[in-house]
Parts: C-alpha cells; structure tokens; sequence
C-alpha cells in the first residue's frame, strides 16, 4: 500500500495548511485525503478551497462545507462559529467556490478503510470524543461501536473533533513527542482521530495530521506562524476568541 | 429514636455506599499539574493493583509495536503519555461508577451528581488558589467530595430518592437537604462527614462536607468551606447538579472575599472553571461550553 496523509479541519487557516502540505512533500507522500471542514473560522477560505481541490485525491464535506452550502443548517452553530459561517459563505459565493464544495460526499469507503468526517454514526455531525459531557469516559460506548458498527470496514478516519487520537479496544490512545507511531496490527478494528490542521484543540497550537503506510500510523505536529493567521482573523472583523485560541491550541 | 440514631442505623443498614476512588482522583490531580514528574505518577499508579495491570497491559498492547515487554509502570507512563494515562483512568473510573448504578434510574440521578463532585471539586481549587495556594489541594479534595453524603443517599435509596426526595422538593421548591431531612431525620451532610469519617479521612473534609450550607461562614476563618460552599453554587451554575432550579442562598460575601466582586467577574471565574473541568475530564467538544458549537 502507498502511504497516504490524513488531513482534515484546516478551517480556513492557510498558513497552517502550507506549512502541512511542505511537510507532507518532505516527506514524498502524493495522496493527500480530506475529511472536511476545509472552510469556517479561519481568513482564507477561497485559498483553502483552491488548494485542497487541487492536491487532494479525496476530499470530504464537513458540517462547515454543508453549511456554506445550506444555510439553514447554521442553526446549529453557536454565536461565535455563525458569524464566521456567513462571512465564510459570502466569501466563497463571491469568489465563485461554491461548485467546488456542494457535491461533496461526506463518507467514503476505501476497501477496509472508512473516511468520514464526524462518526460512524452520523457523517457529518457526531463527534467521537473520549468523554461525555459529564466528563464520564465513553469508552464502553466505542467499544460497542467498534464491535457492531465496523462491518464493512476495520479502520475508520475521522476529523471533526479536533483532537489526535486512536480509539481501540484496548483505549484511548494519545500521541505526544516521546512517540507518535502505532502499529496497527491485522483485523484490528479502530478509529483514527486524525486531529485537525487549522484550528488544534487538544492544547497543542501546532497544525495535526496524519500519514499511513498500510501497517503503521504516524502522527505528525508541524509548527506554522500562527500569529500571522490571528492577525488576518481580527483584521477581517472575524471574533477574535477565533484568533487567541490558535496561540492556545484549544 | 433521635436523628443521630437513625444516622447510625441508616449507615449501619446501608450495604451500597460508594467506593471512595482515591487513586483516581490524585492521578487526575497529578495529571493535571504542570509540576508532575513521570517518576510521580508512576508511584500514584503504583498504589493501585488493577490500574498498575490495566496500564501495564495498555503499554504492552500491539499498538506500541515490539518495544520489548514493559514491566515496569515508570516505563509505561513514558510511553503512553499522560493523555493516554488520564484517559485510562477516567475509564475505569467510569466503569466503577456505572457498576454501582443498578438501574438506569439511579444512573440518571448517579451521573450528574458525580459530574457535580468533580465541577465543584474544580472550582473549589481555583478559588483557595486566590487566597492560599498551599490548601489548593486541599479544597480540591473537599469540594469533590462535599456532596459524597448524596451520593450515598441515591446509591442506597435508589428510586427512593427520586420519588420521596427530588420530586417533593422540585414540586414545593425546597432545598434537597431540607426534604432529605424532613424524610430521613438526617440530611446528605450530616452523612457525608459521618462516612467521612468512618474512612478516616482529614477532619478539615468533615467540616467541609457538613458546613458547606451554613449561612454564617466567615471565609477568613474558613476557607475551604467558604471555598466550598461557592464552588457548590458555581457547579451547580454551570450545569452540574441534580437539580438546578432549586432555591439556593446568595453568597456575596464569600464572592467577595475571593475577588469576585460582581456579576462579569463571576461569569470570568466560571468560564475558567469550565476550562479547568474540560482539561481534567478531557471532554472538550462534548462537554456542555461546546455542545451547542460546529468544530
């Protein structure tokens, strides 16, 4: 198998997704996947849409895309991520993009391999997340998932949540500088949480993403000027909590 | 028979009162400071059997690749990293807690008052953090497990509670100790500090656990159970409680005292708390700030 890279949730942050699309040329990889939410939050939609459409082989839509596209599905966005959303929709119909993003598909199955954007469950909207809102470890839930859901497939990549993880039978698997490799061993069946480009949010500014070779995932953390991203978001009168978090990773 | 005598024989006659899960929540505290060294929360894991075999077996599964077999837990704590660590922790806390629940009934009183433990116990360390930072551990302690008298109330009454507790007092808008009382002759404080302690546990926990409604606390002298008592009130804001709408007492001058002068100020702490919840719970996207929002 050639080794592909993961990328998803680059969020408009065109700084983030050149310094990630470098790292991934270093390191001779051509197939680049999407997993969505290419567009929201971020200064440079158009560019985004541009560049992803055209390094791309696979490309997926978010509940960012989705909304850009269907307006009436932002009612489920909060205040700050709304306003965002109809500026980045303007943008992207001024600038004639939007062709490039309403046929998406927001799941695409690769032989054992799931690309999704949110879950297994609902493709656009669920997170996987590790714990719920009581702060109760979901552990059981995704086991059960991996035991029932995964059918047709055995790896499952999704972006959406914003946080590098493995979610496996065993547990939750979280990748830092001491190590970032996993070796997924035959008929496993797991999630690939592959983190996101332009908006981190697991209290690590630098940009995520991930390569696979057939056997072994590797994260990857790459810094980019994050600084210059805030600058255009509070420059463009986007709300500027889009701006500090960046610096923060959250 | 006098209310202490009931205390007595309730707790006697109680077979299902809550595991106290110490390790878990000093690895949580270890895990989520700064100042933690590897060799320090190895030594945490350490004192727990089945979490030393489950991060062993965890560091040890086919994910790491062959590293050679790890058999000691300072290595595996190098290797799966602390979000890793935290992760497992929370899981077989979850996992305790859900066993104890017999129903779903007593899980949907059972969670979001643990959920209300840990808020509190949060928040509880922000606010002694402003006035003394050596008893910020402590008043950690206190606030998760102010409410541990309540816990042991559902856990033994199970539906119980629901009906001849929470029911009567949403209808006639009391507070929960005021009909714990009425029902039982003793309220969730006055069992909290008795299982207090019955584990042995510090005196100054008791106090918190059976002080935190006074209306005369004077923070100055008091500061976990001040720190406490607004801790209670601030989970309780945020979301995490049994009950929401109860009537609560206003504490002003406690607010005050942490400098938390007026609304905007107290609206800041309690988005810090939130914050400092979700690093501990690790529960960013799905934790309650962020339910509403589109990642």
């Amino acid at each position: 198998m050639n080794t592909f890279a993961v990328i998803s949730d680059v969020h408009g942050n065109l700084e983030a997704l050149e310094a990630v699309l470098t790292k991934i040329d270093e390191l001779g990889v051509t197939s680049i996947y999407s997993l969505g939410d290419v567009v929201g939050y971020g200064p440079d939609p158009e560019a985004c849409v541009r560049i992803t459409e055209k390094r791309c082989c696979l490309r997926l839509m978010g509940n960012h895309e989705y909304a850009v596209v269907h307006p009436e599905s932002g009612v489920t966005f909060n205040a700050t991520a709304k306003i965002a959303l109809d500026w980045t929709r303007q943008r992207i119909q001024e600038a004639g993009l939007v062709n490039l993003i309403s046929e998406l598909q927001p799941f695409h199955q690769q032989g054992e391999t799931l690309f999704v954007h949110g879950s297994v469950q609902n493709a656009l909207y669920e997170y996987l997340v590790e714990s719920d809102r009581n702060g109760h470890s979901t552990f059981d839930e995704v086991v059960e998932s991996l035991e029932n859901d995964f059918i047709y497939f055995r790896l499952c990549f999704v972006g959406h949540n914003h946080k590098p993880f493995l979610a496996t039978t065993e547990g939750f698997l979280h990748p830092h500088d001491g190590l970032r490799e996993f070796q997924v061993p035959q008929e496993e069946r797991l999630y690939v949480s592959v983190g996101s480009v332009g908006q981190p949010r697991d209290r690590d500014p630098r940009a995520c993403f991930v390569t696979f070779d057939g056997s072994k995932i590797t994260y990857h953390r790459v810094s980019y000027p994050f600084e210059i991203t805030a600058g255009k978001i509070r420059s463009r009168g986007l709300p500027g909590v889009l701006a500090d978090r960046l610096a923060l990773g959250r | 028979m006098t209310d202490a005598a009931r205390l007595k024989e309730f707790i006697q006659g109680s077979s299902r009162l809550p595991v106290l899960p110490k390790v878990t929540i000093r690895l949580l505290n270890a895990l989520d400071s700064p100042d933690s060294s590897s060799k320090e929360i190895a030594e945490i894991i350490e004192g727990e059997a089945s979490l030393t075999a489950k991060l062993l077996k965890l560091a040890n599964s086919s994910f790491y690749g062959q590293r050679g077999q790890i058999s000691k837990i300072h290595n595996a704590v190098v290797v799966l990293g602390s979000k890793t660590i935290r992760s497992l922790a929370l899981t077989v806390w979850t996992q305790t807690l859900r066993s104890q629940a017999r129903n779903a009934e007593e899980m949907t009183m059972m969670v979001p008052l643990l959920a209300h433990g840990l808020a509190a116990g949060v928040a509880a360390r922000l606010l002694a953090e402003r006035s003394n930072k050596n008893l910020a551990e402590d008043a950690f302690m206190a606030g998760l497990l102010h409410d541990i008298g309540r816990v042991a109330l559902v856990a033994q009454m199970g539906g119980d509670y629901q009906t001849q507790v929470l029911d009567p007092a949403r209808h006639e808008l009391l507070p929960l100790h005021e009909k714990e009382a009425a029902l039982l002759g003793f309220d969730h404080r006055a069992l909290g500090a008795a299982l207090m302690a019955s584990w042995a546990l510090p005196p100054f926990l008791a106090e918190a656990v059976e002080k935190h409604h006074d209306s005369s606390i004077v923070p100055a002298n008091q500061l976990i159970v001040a720190a406490v008592a607004l801790a209670d009130s601030v989970a309780t804001d945020l979301g995490f409680n049994l009950a929401l709408d109860l009537p609560r007492p206003g504490q002003k001058e406690i607010a005050d005292f942490f400098g938390l002068p007026d609304q905007e100020a107290i609206i800041g702490f309690q988005e810090m708390c939130m914050s400092r919840f979700q690093t501990i719970s690790e529960a960013m996207d799905s934790a309650p700030t962020e339910r509403s929002s589109a990642a």
